[in-house]
């Protein structure tokens, strides 16, 4: 039993030692092998390389009349041709008719211009006739419509003037008259009366004066006849109370009698004046009446001339209008007429399509090459009619030819103007010693660019292939390493270095990220940033597999 | 026979059946989550390892049972062979010093006599009472200053003179009649031969069971290799996986099946010595 125990542990370990085995030999077999280089001092040289074409330089076309048939082609595209050397001819038959067509055209034209040139006279001449004709009839309305309105105007001021008199005199006045008269009638009988009650006060009182003075004689009388005798004088001189009455009444009768009578009379003054006053009242009242109507008879006139007045204002200035309506109708201008200005020009244009049809009739129908090149295009066919745009296209041999290439948008930065350029023709032909002309955009496809290099002529046809070069050295760098070992985590550019580190397995290499700076490169060679790597490292170059950073690496002997 | 069976028994039977049950639970467990696809594993294991919620779930047999990481551990995994022939080196070697420093030690003990030996034996005994945690600060200075940090010694030393082995076979050692010893003596054998052909076959047992103690415990050691080892190629297999995730749970799963087994194979082998040495241990004088 034990035994058995034993040998299942035996069993168990060499399983294990088994194990270890398969299991070290799995994993060795999983562990890239690489090999390693280290940083180098080099300089960077952009070299830009692209296929392109030659091209003319400068393209000219050879245009003729439209419509023209199209006799015979002498040439082919490609064909190089020299200066006035026969391109093309056009039927002469054709020709002829299209002159002659135009000819008569020209004349229809000529006539048509001057028939309307004089149409347009006679109109003219109509229109300042009735001008004419309109400015005499309102100065004609004007003057009797001025007639009209002074007449009015003075009829309605002569009555106005009537009704003024009419309302001058008035019967107010002559019943003040009357009334002041009253008046001062009764202001006379009032003076007579209060001189009459003066009278007969003063009357009074001489009456009781004297009545006064008696007693107080008879008085003394009395006393002094008892005492003096002299009683008997004084009682001779005494008369009684009713004789000085009367005697003061007749005394003053005659005043009294004059001042009554002046009483009466101003008190008949004034009744008769206050009888006239109301004499005049009563009459006052039937004279109102008539007055009143008669006045409104003569307002109505005013009212009515004043109408009349305002008629003929408004009757003027209608006439008026009418007439300074037909006046200004017959200023109008007429709509602007250029039929004849127009037919003029279309005559002009034709005598010019005229001349060159004529022209090339000189010419024989015969389209010569205006200058030495190679025709790149032809827009003609044979029996057909010529077109209104370019008949042929002549790419200009004279003004040299160019080479143009597409680069990559990216490479922008490695190729300038003025760079100098070598192009490879087909046949490994190098020509050296050329410039870059110019570096564009390309139309169509925004992440290229036409680089153009010009070329002197002869060198290379037209048309012909070729491949360009450029170099450009940037400033040499003591850290540059090769692509294959730089690697790219999204934006961040990082190396592996190859390191020993301590695993549970024992030393092993490990290949360890760095993150370097990536200064410049080219399509070998990456210049990185001094001091993100020391010489002493050991950068992963290649493997044969993928390199995990931090993953295990065996280095391949060299 | 078969009468002996009674339903008394039975039932004792079956009661004590299921704490062996429990007791055993943990290997089933194990043996089940080495055979775990990661899917289930990530299922059942996430409320612990991925912050999910809930309990962690578990089945004694696996819903879709895979090979693959036994596969992985055996053939994709170099770095756990190497722990375990570090925790192979390791265990024997300790056991190879014990054996040449402990086994005659308990010997001197349990049948010599010489001043002082009752002193060093109490502090033998003490030193056994203290646990590995107490010690690990002098023990790694004393290391530090003998300049054996981070080898394998730094492990092994400390093992190899390990109290409780000595305690142990002193206990068997004991054993062995005074009669023999003498008469052997007699016959003209010398203390080397008396210990050799007397004392060794007779406390045979007691070695053996303090060897396979000794290999269940250093066969699992943590803390020491964890403290004292700072270079990973010289870990122990208990040391694999320190940090279990939920991708490498399987694989840990499989590691601990594996690492179960030659410590199974000791126990069987060795159980009946086991069993002595620790009787031997648990009986005091």
């Amino acid at each position: 039993m034990k035994k058995k125990i034993i040998q299942m542990l035996g069993g168990f370990l060499a399983l294990m030692i088994l194990f270890t085995l398969l299991s070290r030999a799995a994993d060795s077999a999983g562990i890239p092998r690489v090999t390693t280089t280290t940083i180098q001092s080099l300089s960077i040289v952009h070299k830009v390389t692209a296929q392109g074409k030659v091209e003319e330089n400068r393209e000219q076309a050879v245009t003729t009349e439209a419509n023209q048939r199209v006799k015979a082609i002498y040439v082919n595209e490609g064909q190089q041709v020299e200066e006035g050397e026969l391109l093309f001819e056009i039927d002469m038959e054709e020709l002829r008719e299209q002159i002659l067509n135009m000819e008569q055209e020209i004349e229809k034209q000529k006539l048509q211009t001057q028939d309307s040139l004089s149409s347009k006279a006679v109109e003219a001449e109509r229109k300042a006739l009735e001008q004419q004709r309109a400015s005499s009839d309102y100065a004609d309305a004007q003057s009797q419509g001025d007639r009209a309105v002074e007449r009015a105007r003075q009829e309605l001021e002569e009555a106005k003037k009537a009704l003024e008199e009419y309302k001058k005199p008035s019967s107010e006045k002559q019943a003040a008259e009357l009334k002041r008269k009253v008046k001062e009638k009764k202001e006379a009988w009032d003076a007579a009366k209060k001189e009459l009650q003066a009278l007969e006060k003063e009357l009074e009182d001489a009456i009781a004066e004297e009545k006064a003075k008696a007693a107080s004689e008879s008085q003394a009388e009395a006393a002094g006849s008892t005492e003096t005798g002299e009683t008997e004088t004084k009682e001779t001189a005494v008369p009684t109370a009713g004789q000085i009455e009367n005697e003061l009444k007749s005394r003053y009768q005659a005043v009294l009698d004059a001042a009554k009578e002046k009483t009466d009379a101003a008190e008949k003054e004034m009744q008769d004046a206050e009888e006239a006053l109301k004499e005049y009242q009563n009459g006052a009242a039937q004279r109102k009446e008539q007055r009143e109507s008669e006045k409104g008879q003569l307002e109505q006139a005013v009212r009515d001339k004043q109408a009349a007045y305002e008629d003929a204002q408004a009757s003027r200035e209608s006439s008026l209008r009418s007439a300074g309506n037909a006046v200004a109708g017959a200023s109008v201008a007429d709509a602007q007429d250029s039929t004849a200005r127009l037919g003029e020009i279309e005559l002009e244009q034709k005598e010019l399509a005229l001349s060159k049809l004529q022209k090339l009739e000189k010419a024989q129908g015969k389209i010569m090459a205006p200058i030495r090149g190679v025709i790149t295009k032809i827009a003609l066919t044979t029996g057909d009619r010529t077109p209104d745009g370019t008949a042929i296209l002549l790419a200009d041999l004279s003004s040299g030819c160019k080479f143009v290439a597409q680069v990559p948008r990216e490479q922008e930065k490695y190729i300038a103007r003025k760079d100098a350029a070598t192009l490879i023709g087909g046949d490994d032909k190098k020509i050296e010693g050329l410039e870059i002309a110019s570096v564009q955009m390309n139309e169509e496809n925004q992440e290229q660019l036409d680089v153009t290099v010009n070329l002197p002529a002869d060198i290379l046809s037209m048309g012909q292939a070729a491949t360009l070069e450029v170099s450009r050295k940037a400033g040499s760098s003591r850290s540059c390493v090769p692509l294959e070992t730089l690697h790219y985590d999204s934006q961040q550019a990082y190396v592996l270095v190859a390191e020993e580190s301590q695993t549970v397995l024992g030393t092993e290499m490990t290949a360890r990220r760095v993150d370097v700076t990536v200064l410049d490169k080219n399509e070998k060679y990456a210049a990185i940033q001094e001091g993100d790597l020391t010489p002493e490292q050991k950068l992963v170059q290649s493997s044969d597999r993928s390199v995990e950073p931090g993953g295990r690496i065996r280095l391949e002997e060299e | 026979m078969k009468k002996r069976f009674s339903i008394r028994k039975l039932l004792v039977i079956g009661f004590l059946t299921l704490p062996a049950f429990a007791a055993c639970y943990p290997i089933l467990f194990l043996l089940a989550g080495s055979l775990m696809g990661r899917d289930e594993l990530k299922a059942n294991l996430s409320p612990v390892l991925s912050g999910g919620t809930g309990f962690i779930r578990w089945s004694l047999l696996p819903a879709y049972p895979t090979l693959r990481e036994w596969v992985r551990l055996l053939l994709d995994t170099p770095e756990a062979f190497v722990m375990f022939w570090n925790s192979v080196k390791m265990t024997l070697a300790i056991l190879a010093g014990q054996l040449l420093v402990g086994v005659p030690a308990a010997w001197g003990f349990a049948k010599y006599r010489f001043p002082g030996k009752k002193i060093f034996f109490t502090v033998y005994i003490i030193l056994m009472m203290m646990p590995f945690q107490v010690l690990m600060l002098s023990e790694y200075l004393v290391l530090d200053g003998m300049r054996l940090l981070d080898h394998p010694l730094s492990v092994i030393l400390p093992a190899v003179f390990s109290t409780f082995p000595v305690f142990i076979m002193y206990r068997f050692f004991c054993g062995v009649p005074d009669a023999i010893i003498e008469s052997a003596k007699i016959d003209g054998a010398g203390h080397l031969k008396v210990f050799l052909h007397v004392g060794l076959p007779i406390g045979s047992a007691g070695v053996i069971s303090a060897l396979v103690l000794g290999f269940l415990e250093y066969w699992n050691l943590i803390e020491q290799p964890l403290a004292f080892l700072k270079d990973k190629s010289l870990w122990p297999m208990s040391l694999f996986l320190p940090n279990i995730d939920l991708s490498r749970a399987g694989l840990a799963f499989a590691a601990s099946v594996s690492m179960l087994i030659p410590a199974f194979f000791v126990f069987l082998g060795g159980q009946d010595y086991l069993e002595q040495g620790i009787m031997a241990g648990a009986v005091k004088e």
